[in-house]
């Protein structure tokens, strides 16, 4: 197949600085959880996304001093040898496949909370963080700004030394440079506050003398929020953004322009549910009006008709990526080869944001398994080995995520047969129904892809309507059995507070229902009072209150957290959902468990009360959204009753289950857990997973002889005091 | 393509059962069952290739397979190599796809049936039959309206999707029909109904006839066409 | 060059495909005969410009039986010796045509959308290996060609005509497969893979809004409603209504698209349609590739005076 020539102003190359973009791709920068201390990680993980054809890739925020420590969150550092060592792996590992390499250079401010470096950050002025709670920053005198102004050059130094072909000063979202520039964080009366003029003057003396120290070898970035929605109070795009891209327009060669600030940067990083793709574009084209520089901004761009329209019509030069890039590094590639049916299209979960902002993990991603397994596992989102045992018959019992994930993984490592065998009408399994709640459309591309490239694989077939017990399992013909039943929801309120089931609490009465039951069953939500009891801590309860309260219902969540849906916090989702449900008039109790469900009401008490105190709320439907068990059953037969040994009589030697039906978790896990089997199915015992490399220091004898005698020494200078 | 031009390179080519001989075989299928008697026998023309097709059928439950080892060109001459080969078992039905996904030629069927001297119904979506006499089909015409037939057997009907979901084969099915023995015969098609001058990627664009004019225009022409096509 | 076309009616009424049939008759120049095989073959009219010749063949059936045309034509054949005989790939044309060549030795080709005269013979295109490639067949030489011609390819013949009528005598015919009935097919739950006329929204349709007048004009028209993968990606429709490679895959009589550009993954789902009619403001629109019928226009504007003529 070959390009579409409609397509093609994106393959165009384009000039920024010093430097030559080979194509319209960027990498925007962003976190995977690897920094400058997983250099392994981190290298293979960006490299991956330039083997796919982006011209440009960045690193995530990079520090540029341990004043500026995110931990607990991951960020990237460039403060010594050794990241400009550990960095310059991903530079050059870039560069071999044509791609430039960027690096954000990052000061925090107020917004670090230091808890690893334990120094103090500055700041224009001693306000504590809105995305933080105690952390305070010096307010910064004269001295502080030409030291904080000094470690951007220093830095920026480093970064090219590094191999780094553009390098950042980095305000957007709303750290330093930004912060500097706008009232809500700058308080400040004398030169560096007040008037316009004033506050952009830090970020452009910094921009001056980062380009006077390495202008003429990298090009220079910045990259602003041109409207944090805080109103008077924040960066507003007419009063400051614009003048400020005009005053600088000279010494920048490329602008990389976004919104929002960091407290609510969803309204950035937009999740599906509540925004669609190029969502920035006003802000974009708003720059680029006033801009004789190129622009570049993300948009969650999937699809290559829309980048194509945006370039077009003078919106923007460049198409910047960040979970489009996660969920498909080979983006570019495949739109330049006219494979558009092979892209796996981000669904917006923020599934990979969420690990960031819970701070520590590294990234996943729902529809790309190989997602920051790159180096861990080695693994390549578009090359798979073929199965040592490949003469093999697979039977996949389940085409929900998993089961299509590992039917199709298996599928291209060859696998002689493969049959996908769903008891539906049709593959998808809870990924149906969870795309029919309010917002959520864009997630059912999981099943699309999916579908998509099953039915290109000729040695996988798909079997709808056909529910195979033990014996159907036992008589089908194949050598290796795969489960992937899925879940349910509990339909007795058995919960993860009190371990227990709520008295009251059956399914199968009229007035209690799960959320199967009103999605795939249709079964009615009687009268119009409903009592949705959440303990999931993710979207399903309030989903489904958002959905029955568009229906007209009044809706009442109750949960014995003291948030609702938590986890929406870390995928960005809580502002935006908690203002929807706020507006439809949906109750929240928090920090209330039921100890008793009956028609016509709930009676619950305060989980911290010891004075055995209850509250009754009326309410004719109650939804328990409570936990989720497994469909275990089929699987427990085969193993417990029929056996191992029965089913290799039957030519059966091997059993495995993944996803769900093992143990209930984010599709993305499922999904992973079904790649991982796929990826080991010949390995000696692919029941249990590989080891994965650890990218940790393990000190030889001679370092740490080094470390002991340094130490003993410092010993003998010191005293204890009488 | 070929370096003569007249035919797409095989290399090209992928060969499954196509959904017409699906529907066709598990309509066997199931008159067998139903009757509890009688015997399922697929037959095709075509290379070693073919076999995979065959085989497919067999899975599903066919009791024999039979390939005429001779090349199928137009429908007239395909049909004059099956002949014999469907001749030789001695049906009471004889069952083809409408047509087939690859070429279309919606001809194969009613050919054979002329060259076996039987009764024949093309575009059959339902079929009853006791075994024995005549059996009641239907026929859907376009825009749907069904012509409902009476045939005397033994007759030919050429079976069109939507008369029943193909069942699938599982894996024992599957490897059990890799292992059957498929009859081989050799025929000679005769003199081909016409001869490919030239194959040839379909000019991009050239399908589509423009309607002009206003929108009232365009309107009223759209109608026209559904109307039409709707009758 | 004497071309011979057959007519088809149901019902008492003739069908457009016949008018069709003429146009290309003509174009391959030479008289064209039209034979009118019926119980009552004066009443169905079928005088229409382009026929030279109205042959009536009267026979005891009133409606399409098989064997009954197969004799006909084979009578025809043998009376008016043409070179070329036209019939619609049709139902009914399928139900005999193939055994008249089979029986008569003819050069024989099936779905043929255009013909020409080729010295002294004619060259009929068809479409292979799923539509991906196009053939131009030859026939061999010295015998009559029977060629079945894919509905819609040609225009109809208008405006009437100053045919000659001719009888030709035939005995009558016991049928193997016999017609006994007509029914209705009741339509049952909305299903897109079995509806006959789907009108399709796409991305260019704008805002959810406009959902609903798109909704309104497919049930004054009988359509019923199905959409691109966009709009159930916005959540504006449910995915039982998708069309397209994760969505269904349909083969409607007729498929109206507005605003639909014709993504690959979509076209997979809907390009064997019967007669695909395309409305798109964009002319570069891939759909236009596969559609029979497109129009350049506003969606909304077409839309509109659609509604007022139903």
């Amino acid at each position: 197949m070959a390009r579409n020539p409609k397509h093609d102003v994106l393959f165009e190359p384009i000039q920024i600085g010093p430097k030559t973009m080979k194509n319209r791709f960027y990498q925007i920068p962003h976190c995977n959880g690897f920094g400058s201390e997983r250099p392994l990680s981190q290298a293979y993980f960006r490299a991956m996304k330039a083997e796919g054809g982006y011209a440009a890739c960045c690193t995530e925020y990079c520090s540029i001093s341990p004043e500026s420590d995110d931990t607990h969150r991951v960020s990237a550092r460039i403060w010594d040898d050794g990241d400009i060592r550990n960095l310059g792996i991903m530079c050059d590992m870039l560069h071999e496949h044509g791609a430039l390499a960027a690096c954000e250079l990052w000061y925090g401010g107020p917004h670090a909370p230091c808890m690893e470096s334990r120094c103090v950050p500055r700041g224009p002025s001693q306000i504590p963080s809105d995305f933080e709670y105690l952390t305070y920053s010096k307010e910064m005198d004269k001295d502080d700004i030409r030291d904080v102004q000094q470690m951007y050059v220093d830095a920026a130094k480093r970064a090219r030394t590094a191999g780094f072909d553009i390098v950042y000063v980095y305000g957007s979202h709303s750290y330093l440079p930004q912060q500097f520039l706008t009232p809500y964080y700058n308080h400040r009366t004398d030169e560096y506050g007040g008037s316009l003029e004033n506050r952009a003057r830090f970020w452009r003396e910094t921009i001056e003398q980062v380009k006077a120290a390495v202008g003429d070898d990298c090009a220079i970035c910045v990259r602003i929020s041109t409207d944090m929605f805080l109103g008077e109070a924040g960066t507003q795009l007419e009063r400051d953004a614009l003048p400020f891209v005009e005053l600088v327009d000279h010494l920048v060669d490329v602008w990389d322009v976004n919104v929002s600030g960091i407290s609510e940067w969803g309204e950035d990083a937009t999740p599906s549910r509540f925004y669609p793709q190029g969502r920035q574009l006003p802000w974009q084209a708003a720059v680029k009006s006033v801009s004789k520089k190129p622009v570049l901004g993300v948009g969650r761009w999937t699809n290559p008709d829309a980048m194509v329209d945006a370039i077009n019509s003078g919106k923007l030069d460049i198409i910047a990526t960040c979970r489009p890039s996660i969920s498909d590094p080979f983006l570019p590639q495949k739109i330049d080869e006219g494979r558009l049916d092979d892209i796996r299209e981000c669904i917006g979960c923020n599934i990979c944001i969420s690990r960031w902002e819970i701070g520590g993990p590294p990234l996943i991603c729902t529809q790309n398994a190989t997602a920051g397994e790159e180096y861990r596992r080695g693994w390549h989102p578009e090359r798979f080995e073929p199965a040592a045992n490949a003469d093999n018959d697979v039977l996949v019992v389940g085409a929900g995520p998993a089961g299509m994930e590992c039917a199709m993984i298996l599928g291209k490592r060859g696998m002689r047969r493969v049959h996908l065998v769903e008891a539906q009408d049709d593959m998808g399994g809870i990924m149906r129904w969870i795309p029919e709640l309010p917002g959520l459309g864009e997630w059912a591309r999981v099943v699309n892809y999916r579908k998509i490239q099953i039915d290109k694989l000729k040695n996988v077939e798909f079997i709808p309507d056909t529910r195979l017990d033990a014996q159907g399992v036992k008589e089908y013909g194949a050598e290796i059995v795969i489960v992937a039943t899925g879940a349910y929801w509990a339909t007795d309120g058995l919960n993860g507070a009190t371990h227990d089931t709520i008295p009251g609490a059956d399914a199968s009465l009229a007035h209690i229902l799960t959320p199967e039951q009103i999605m795939v069953e249709g079964k009615a939500v009687p009268g119009n009072r409903v009592i949705v009891f959440d303990n999931d801590g993710y979207f399903m309860g309030v989903s489904l209150a958002e959905k029955l309260a568009l229906e007209g219902k009044q809706v009442t969540i109750m949960t014995p957290m003291g948030h609702i849906a938590p986890y929406m916090h870390f995928t960005l989702e809580a502002p935006n959902m908690h203002r929807k449900l706020h507006k439809l008039g949906v109750e929240i109790v928090t920090y209330h468990m039921p100890t008793r469900i009956e028609a016509g009401g709930v009676t619950a008490s305060h989980v911290y009360d010891t004075d055995g105190h209850e509250r009754s709320f009326e309410t004719d439907a109650v939804v328990l959204v409570s936990q989720r068990r497994s469909n275990e059953a089929l699987f427990r037969e085969l193993k417990d009753v029929v056996g191992r040994e029965a089913l290799a009589e039957e030519g059966v030697h091997a059993l495995y289950r993944i996803g769900d039906c093992e143990a209930p978790r984010l599709t993305a896990d499922a999904i992973f857990s079904a790649h991982r089997l796929a990826r080991e199915i010949d390995a000696p015992n692919p029941e249990v997973p590989l080891p994965f490399k650890r990218e940790r220091r393990v000190p030889d004898a001679g370092s740490l002889e080094d470390d002991l005698r340094e130490l003993q020494a410092r010993r003998e200078r010191e005293a204890v005091p009488a | 393509m070929t370096t003569d031009g007249r035919d797409v390179d095989p290399d090209y080519l992928d060969r499954a059962l196509n959904e017409w001989d699906a529907c066709a075989t598990e309509e066997a299928i199931r008159i067998r069952e139903r009757l509890g008697d009688g015997e399922v026998v697929v037959v095709t023309v075509g290379d070693a290739q073919a076999e995979g097709a065959l085989r497919r059928c067999l899975a599903m439950g066919a009791d024999r397979a039979v390939r005429v080892d001779a090349e199928p060109l137009d429908p007239v001459s395909t049909a004059r190599a099956l002949a014999a080969a469907v001749a030789g078992e001695s049906p009471d039905l004889v069952l083809a796809g409408v047509q087939s996904a690859d070429s279309v030629q919606g001809s194969t069927g009613v050919a054979l049936a002329e060259l076996l001297g039987i009764a024949r119904v093309a575009v059959v979506t339902r079929l009853e039959w006791s075994g024995a006499g005549p059996a009641t089909v239907h026929r859907e015409l376009e825009g749907g309206l069904v012509d409902v037939v009476e045939v005397d057997t033994p007759a030919l009907l050429t079976i069109q999707t939507g008369i029943n979901a193909p069942r699938y084969a599982n894996l024992r099915a599957i490897k059990q029909a890799e292992q059957r023995e498929i009859a081989v015969l050799t025929a000679d098609p005769g003199e081909p109904a016409y001869r490919v001058r030239r194959m040839f990627p379909p000019p991009r664009g050239a399908g589509a006839d423009l309607l002009d004019g206003s929108p009232a225009e365009v309107a009223q022409r759209i109608l026209e066409i559904v109307r039409e096509r709707l009758a | 060059m004497s071309v011979l076309v057959v007519a088809e009616h149901l019902r008492g009424q003739v069908r457009e495909v016949t008018y069709e049939l003429v146009s290309a008759a003509r174009s391959l120049g030479g008289p064209t005969v039209l034979a009118v095989i019926a119980s009552d073959p004066g009443a169905l009219d079928v005088n229409r410009s382009g026929v030279d010749e109205i042959v009536h063949v009267r026979v005891t059936q009133d409606e399409f039986e098989s064997d009954v045309y197969q004799r006909a034509l084979e009578a025809l054949v043998e009376e008016r010796q043409p070179q070329v005989v036209l019939l619609g790939f049709t139902v009914n044309g399928m139900g005999y045509a193939a055994a008249v060549a089979a029986k008569l030795g003819l050069g024989f080709a099936s779905d043929v959308f255009a013909v020409s005269r080729d010295g002294d013979g004619i060259v009929a295109t068809r479409a292979f290996y799923g539509s991906k490639v196009h053939g131009e067949v030859e026939f061999p030489a010295g015998r009559p060609v029977l060629l079945l011609l894919r509905p819609t390819a040609w225009p109809p013949a208008e405006g009437p005509g100053a045919a000659t009528v001719s009888e030709l005598a035939l005995a009558p015919v016991a049928s193997r497969a016999r017609h006994k009935e007509f029914r209705e097919v009741e339509k049952g739950d909305v299903d897109i893979t079995t509806a006959d006329f789907l009108l399709s929204i796409g991305r260019g349709i704008g805002e959810q809004e406009n959902v609903a007048m798109f909704e309104e004009l497919a049930g004054k028209l009988g359509a019923t409603l199905s959409v691109s993968r966009p709009l159930v990606d916005a959540g504006w429709m449910s995915n039982a209504r998708q069309v397209g490679q994760s969505g269904k895959t349909v083969k409607p009589k007729v498929y109206l698209a507005f605003g639909i550009s014709g993504a690959v993954q979509h076209l997979a789902g809907m390009k064997t349609s019967e007669t695909i009619i395309a409305v798109n403001t964009d002319p570069e629109a891939a759909i236009f590739d596969v559609a029979h019928y497109g129009a350049v226009a506003d969606l909304f504007d077409v839309a509109e005076e659609l509604a007022k003529l139903v």
